[in-house]
């Protein structure tokens, strides 16, 4: 396997509280090497207590497969909204969540494009989220919570 | 900085464990709210803050595993109870919204001021997880803030219920300043800011802002810490807190979580 395969299998794993957006989108790679048969690759998480860490964990050794892989978290590497890719922010959106803007607080809405929102609840469904409401489509759609 | 030294590790684990344990527990028994939430909102804000804490508390305990320390999961599945060092506050069994309302504010406000003051210890792991669990955590300050002023200007029945929670948890705030084991174990950083007695100022100091904000009338000092302090021999409430939280592990000892 090629560094460039190997780049292309990460992005199969993707988050499983946000199907169709990857790890990589999300920017949470660190960084990876190849060695032969054996691989290692170092993630970072984008909040401390996602649940979903072992799974992607589990994920990125299957997909990885049949290299050896050694997946470990740098559990107190900062994550920022910076890390998103562009990819990964349009994926968001698609989704129905707000992207985090990187250089202003406006929440666009993810189904008009309004920046006539507000912040109905600053938690949401995940420990990502915040929940938003849309003055121009009356809808409440959900954020990704800037850190 | 080199790998910390015999007496560096074993303070670590004198002001680490602690908070730890309060992060731990305030996350048990914040989950032990949910879907008993007054609203939806409050419900996930719940799900949230307890699952962060919980995150914490993993992460303080890996870091010193990473020293040679027990695994996060030994600490949390098999530590006998009188090995837990959290705070009361952090595990009085649920009563009142209030009551637990009052009780988180004080809680999120007293973990602000120290991880800003353990952020003075020179150990860059630690440091960099604080810096980590601050980006996090500004959420659970400013929330708990707002259920504060919620109950402060929600009218005289609300407010009667804040007074009320207030005088109620009151008594439980000296035991946060309290870390296990003799002065020794902070002092060996040299960072004045980790002496229980400056967590205790900035703590009045900002609970007194708060509280003049919001109407709220000081209820007189916070007196000393109980003898047993962060100390919990005997407690036939911990017992059953820990048997509780450990039932699922209990009868799967070997499943993956």
């Amino acid at each position: 396997m090629t560094q460039e395969e190997l780049w292309e299998r990460l992005k199969t794993v993707d988050d499983p509280e946000m199907p169709g957006v990857s790890i990589v989108d999300l920017g949470m790679v660190v960084e990876f090497s190849l060695d032969g048969d054996e691989a290692d690759v170092t993630l970072k998480p984008t909040f401390i207590g996602c649940p979903g860490l072992d799974w992607m964990k589990m994920r990125v050794q299957r997909a990885l497969k049949p290299l050896a892989s050694h997946v470990h978290y740098d559990m107190t590497r900062i994550w920022s909204q910076e890390d998103l890719t562009d990819e990964g922010r349009e994926k968001l959106r698609v989704s129905g969540i707000a992207p985090p803007q990187l250089h202003s607080d406006l929440v666009e809405c993810p189904m008009c494009g309004s920046t006539d929102t507000h912040r109905s609840s600053q938690f949401g469904s995940t420990l990502c989220r915040s929940i938003f409401y849309c003055e121009s489509c009356q809808q409440p759609f959900e954020a990704w919570k800037k850190v | 900085m080199e790998r910390p030294t015999h007496d560096q590790v074993s303070s670590l684990e004198h002001l680490l464990i602690p908070m730890a344990d309060d992060e731990w527990m305030i996350g048990h028994r914040g989950s032990e709210w949910l879907a008993l939430a007054p609203d939806l909102e409050e419900d996930l804000a719940l799900s949230s803050t307890s699952q962060d804490e919980m995150g914490h508390a993993k992460l303080l305990y890996e870091l010193l595993e990473e020293l040679g320390q027990p695994s996060a999961d030994e600490r949390i599945f098999s530590r006998d109870a009188s090995h837990w060092h959290h705070a009361a506050l952090t595990t009085r069994p649920r009563q009142g919204w209030a009551e637990w309302s009052v009780r988180r504010y004080f809680y999120e406000v007293f973990d602000q001021i120290r991880r800003s003051a353990l952020s003075h210890v020179p150990y860059p792991p630690l440091v960099a997880a604080l810096r980590k669990m601050d980006r996090e955590e500004v959420y659970h300050v400013a929330h708990q803030r707002s259920v504060m002023a919620a109950m402060a200007y929600g009218g005289s029945e609300s407010f009667g219920y804040l007074n009320e929670a207030v005088a109620d948890v009151w008594p439980l705030l000296p035991d946060l300043f309290e870390w296990t084991g003799p002065d020794e174990h902070w002092v060996v950083w040299d960072a004045g800011v980790l002496a229980p007695s400056a967590m205790r100022g900035q703590f009045e100091a900002t609970v007194r802002q708060d509280f003049h904000k919001w109407g709220l009338s000081w209820p007189g000092d916070i007196g000393p810490a109980r003898r047993e302090a962060r100390h919990h021999d005997n407690s036939a409430e911990l017992e059953a807190l820990l048997t509780e939280m450990r039932s699922v592990r209990t009868i799967a000892p070997a499943s993956a979580w």
